[in-house]
């Protein structure tokens, strides 16, 4: 499969000018979020399809892998006698680490695609043009509604994510691993304060942004009829995953360390 | 009991989906083990997947086992561990993040690309063609592809495993200043036989279920440039949370048994 224009340029120009357009891609949203027509209506329409439409599946699998968790986290510490810990090691690596990245993941995967799909339907469809033509700024109408939703929207979701994982550990803790309920969850308050949800929160936030830009740049600037669609919309999912776990690194390290 | 099966189907038409990819599943498993078999197509496959994913697997699983090395450099460190970040940091790699995280970007490189290719298929026809020719396209174009899901997988989440750690590696050594040689010397002080083999198995049933999952929902999409939109939407979404929930039972098979 083609993708994009490897041949003329190299993996590494391909790399840099994709970069490039990403980041004036960014430069338009930005300027247009201060400029032109704000559309509170699709802004509304994509806060409920963000939200409420991935909060579903994402609680069902948050609480999977707060099950999961406790059992891998029991496994270890139970090396050392330190079963109790348990609630520690989950609570830490939840609300810091798991929780953002998978309501992320999630909401990337099941909202994101769907932009990237939808916007490339309309590029390869022409619609985006015929947006123009009739004097409607594409990135207002389309691109910051989705972005700035998917900022406001993330932090309720992530906070959805800790409920069901940190309560399917419990779960978990008590049924399956036969622990002390009252000591786990004392675990867990002490090793988590406000402070750390926040942060959480806001990591939630700012995945939210890097997901739905990285979204609408992959469908807006897809070609080539069906074929196209598809490849926007597959490679809009890998560059947001990557792009993620990498600034996770980064808000890992300015936040909590 | 007919009825009572509508209205569940009805209810939840999650069921009934569920129902008709293992249907799926088992045509294309029968498809697999009766000829014709399509080696070129496999050899083909298994090419372009490992070729396709390697660096997006890379790319994710460095990040990973970096964030683990800085949390956990951090927590070790108020027990005066430290020396323990690099056995949790091998042993989580081993277990979950590299499976897990492997089966991901398999599911959004490899997956929506299949669902993508299959879905185009499907709308020009090409897999209507395929019929009229007699070539079962189970067999042409589904079974070759699972088959290299199968093999490819583990191999690619091996090599993400040590990319983890050498991402914890860069971060807790070079960056944090812990100790070289007790990050080597209590790199594998924890991993066993077992740690190893079933995060490989985990890691070829996330490839097998993930191209399943991705063939079935190209093979089936709907009309038009929209149709194979949704098509590639819907695999990356099923396939992620078919990852994530089987999980915790392949955990619980092959870690927990001696709770």
């Amino acid at each position: 499969m083609v993708i994009g224009d490897t041949s003329r340029k190299g993996p590494f120009g391909f790399l840099f000018s994709e970069l490039g357009r990403y980041g004036y891609f960014l430069a338009e949203t930005l300027r247009y979020l201060f400029y032109r027509k704000f559309y509170l209506v699709n802004l509304i329409d994509e806060m409920n399809v963000i939200g409420s439409r991935s909060v579903p599946i994402l609680s069902a699998v948050s609480a999977f892998v707060g099950m999961n968790l406790c059992v891998e986290g029991y496994i270890i510490f139970k090396k050392f006698g330190a079963q109790n810990m348990v609630g520690m090691f989950v609570a830490v690596a939840n609300i810091r680490e798991l929780s953002p990245l998978v309501a992320g993941l999630i909401v990337g995967a099941k909202a994101g695609t769907q932009m990237a799909a939808r916007i490339g339907t309309m590029r390869v469809t022409n619609q985006i043009d015929a947006l123009q033509v009739i004097g409607v700024n594409p990135f207002s109408y389309l691109v910051i509604p989705r972005v700035l939703a998917a900022v406001l929207v993330m932090p309720l979701v992530v906070v959805v994510a800790y409920f069901f994982s940190t309560l399917a550990a419990y779960m978990v803790a008590v049924v399956q691993l036969g622990l002390n309920g009252s000591a786990f969850l004392e675990m867990v308050y002490a090793n988590i304060t406000l402070d750390d949800m926040l942060k959480g929160m806001l990591k939630g936030s700012v995945f939210g942004g890097i997901v739905t830009t990285i979204c609408c740049y992959s469908g807006y600037r897809a070609w080539g009829g069906a074929w196209g669609v598809g490849v926007a919309t597959s490679m809009a999912v890998v560059r947001m995953a990557t792009a993620m776990v990498f600034i996770n690194i980064f808000l890992t390290e300015l936040l909590f360390m | 009991m007919a009825s009572a099966a509508n209205t569940i189907a009805r209810v939840f038409p999650f069921v009934l989906s569920l129902g008709r990819v293992a249907g799926f599943f088992l045509d294309a498993v029968a498809a697999i083990f009766t000829p014709k078999y399509y080696w070129k197509t496999l050899l083909e496959q298994m090419e372009r997947m490992c070729i396709h994913c390697t660096l997006p697997i890379l790319f994710v699983l460095a990040p990973m086992g970096a964030v683990i090395a800085l949390e956990s450099v951090k927590v070790f460190s108020i027990f005066g561990a430290a020396n323990m970040t690099s056995s949790l940091l091998a042993v989580a790699m081993f277990r979950e993040i590299a499976p897990v995280m492997g089966g991901i970007m398999v599911a959004s490189q490899a997956g929506a690309e299949i669902a993508a290719e299959i879905a185009g298929m499907r709308v020009r026809g090409l897999i209507d063609a395929l019929e009229v020719m007699s070539v079962n396209p189970r067999k042409a174009v589904i079974a070759p592809r699972i088959v290299a899901g199968l093999l490819v997988t583990p191999v690619l989440t091996l090599v993400g495993t040590f990319t983890g750690i050498a991402g914890g590696y860069i971060i807790a050594v070079l960056v944090k200043g812990a100790n070289a040689g007790a990050f080597m010397e209590n790199l594998f002080a924890w991993v066993t036989m077992t740690d190893v083999v079933g995060g490989l198995i985990k890691a070829a049933v996330f490839g097998v279920m993930v191209i399943v999952i991705s063939c079935y929902h190209g093979f089936y999409a709907g009309r038009g440039a929209a149709g194979v939109g949704q098509a590639t939407n819907d695999s990356v979404v099923s396939s992620v949370v078919a990852i994530l929930v089987m999980n915790y039972f392949l955990t619980t098979a092959f870690f927990g048994f001696d709770i």
